[in-house]
């Protein structure tokens, strides 16, 4: 049996019985109490007791497994994202012997690490199994092979990975589809050595703010009422709650927008789901009118469209980093940028 | 992996009817924030029979 850290939402969950039309967007969990509890078997992926429910993590799953198929090899707003979190590493003056990636674009981490870190073992974790199949088939093809890799089938929320067992924890666009931010963070830092470095790019607040317009207005328009179709996104201000939360010592933030220019609204969708981003909310409509989507196209392209006839789509993108303790030597630049504080925002 | 491209028919229509979903675009455009249901609907009903044409077989 194992013991997890938990947290209480009954305030939230609350809230969000009183106004059903609302749209999650600005709320995240600010829950306030932790309790430890026996973890009990049976639907061990998704049902657990006294645990918030956001994401349908079956229904992730299966988009990951598509979007292992789907995914070009040469990405590049997803390459871009993985050279600034790598980018962190020469920060540090440490060399990182065991690496942990989790989730997101695993291929995209390995194919930017070109040798920084000294990283010598690759833990692959995804809990899309194709995803692995993947990134294994394509290990041939990269020039990484004096690291020993091993992948991992697994959840982010139920690490399995022996307390301080890696030196580096690394997921680049995958924690922002937990259901327990907090819990998944609390499991990284356990799993690290003291002296470990934990590195994280998750999608911020406001990621795709156009679409989330565009979707809300043409079903105001075209059926009187709105349903969540944009995740809810941790806004930046938590981000570093969040990691002096985890118990992480030299926290630090950094914001990164992208401004991603597509032709039509439905590149836009189609980019999502070969990134493996579709809506995979608990409280979604599985219901799409054709009209709707149409009405979503139109104005999306009417409110947003540039005068070449692109429209834009913004990404925030928010690297986290946190240290277990501060014992590491780091360069004089970055000590000054983390000497600020924890909610240090460059933009 | 696809072999060759096949065109949505979401795609289809918003190429065919790009005149009709400009004059809905901008009509919502104008009216945002407040809007309201079937506010633009006039507009819509164009849009919509140029969809309908389009999947009948580009009429």
């Amino acid at each position: 049996m194992r013991r997890f850290l938990f947290s209480q939402t009954s305030c939230s969950l609350l809230r969000r019985q009183r106004r059903p039309k609302d749209i999650p967007h600005r709320w995240f969990i600010s829950s306030t109490s932790f309790s430890t509890a026996e973890y009990e078997d049976g639907d061990a992926f998704q049902n657990s007791p006294s645990k918030v429910k956001i994401f349908d993590r079956h229904l992730k799953r299966t988009q990951r497994d598509r979007a292992a198929w789907l995914l070009r090899p040469n990405d590049s707003f997803v390459h871009a994202v993985a050279e600034n979190l790598v980018d962190r590493l020469e920060d540090c003056k440490k060399t990182f012997p065991t690496a942990l990636c989790l989730g997101g674009s695993l291929q995209a981490v390995r194919q930017m690490l070109r040798g920084r870190g000294a990283i010598q073992k690759f833990i692959m974790m995804d809990t899309s199994y194709d995803m692995l199949k993947l990134c294994k088939s394509s290990q041939r093809d990269s020039d990484n092979e004096n690291i020993e890799t091993s992948y991992v089938v697994g959840d982010e929320e139920f690490l399995a990975i022996k307390e301080s067992s890696v030196d580096l924890v690394i997921s680049c666009l995958g924690l922002h589809w937990t259901n327990d931010l907090p819990g998944a963070m609390i499991q990284c830092k356990l799993a690290l050595k003291p002296d470990g470095l934990f590195l994280a790019a998750i999608l911020g607040g406001e990621t795709l703010k156009e679409l989330r317009i565009a979707c809300t207005v043409a079903q105001m328009e075209r059926e009187g009422g709105i349903s969540p179709r944009v995740s809810p996104l941790a806004q930046v201000r938590d981000a570093g709650n969040l990691l002096t939360r985890a118990g992480f010592a030299l926290p630090g933030v950094d914001v990164d927008e992208y401004v991603v220019r597509y032709n039509s609204a439905l590149d836009l969708i189609e980019h999502l789901r070969a990134m493996g981003e579709t809506n995979a909310l608990l409280q979604r409509t599985n219901i799409l009118k054709r009209e709707t989507a149409l009405a979503t196209a139109a104005i999306y392209d009417s409110m947003f469209a540039a005068e070449d006839g692109t429209i834009p789509a913004t990404f925030q993108s928010t690297l986290k980093e946190g240290n277990i303790h501060d014992r590491v030597e780091r360069t004089s630049f970055s000590t000054e940028v983390q000497k600020e504080g924890f909610c240090h925002n460059i933009i | 992996m696809k072999e060759k491209k096949t065109i949505s028919p979401l795609r289809r229509i918003l190429v065919n009817c790009t005149a009709q979903a400009n004059e809905y675009g901008a009509c919502v455009a104008a009216k945002v924030p407040e809007v309201e249901r079937d506010m633009c609907l006039k507009e819509f009903l164009a849009l919509k029979t140029c969809m309908q044409n389009t999947l009948r077989g580009k009429v």
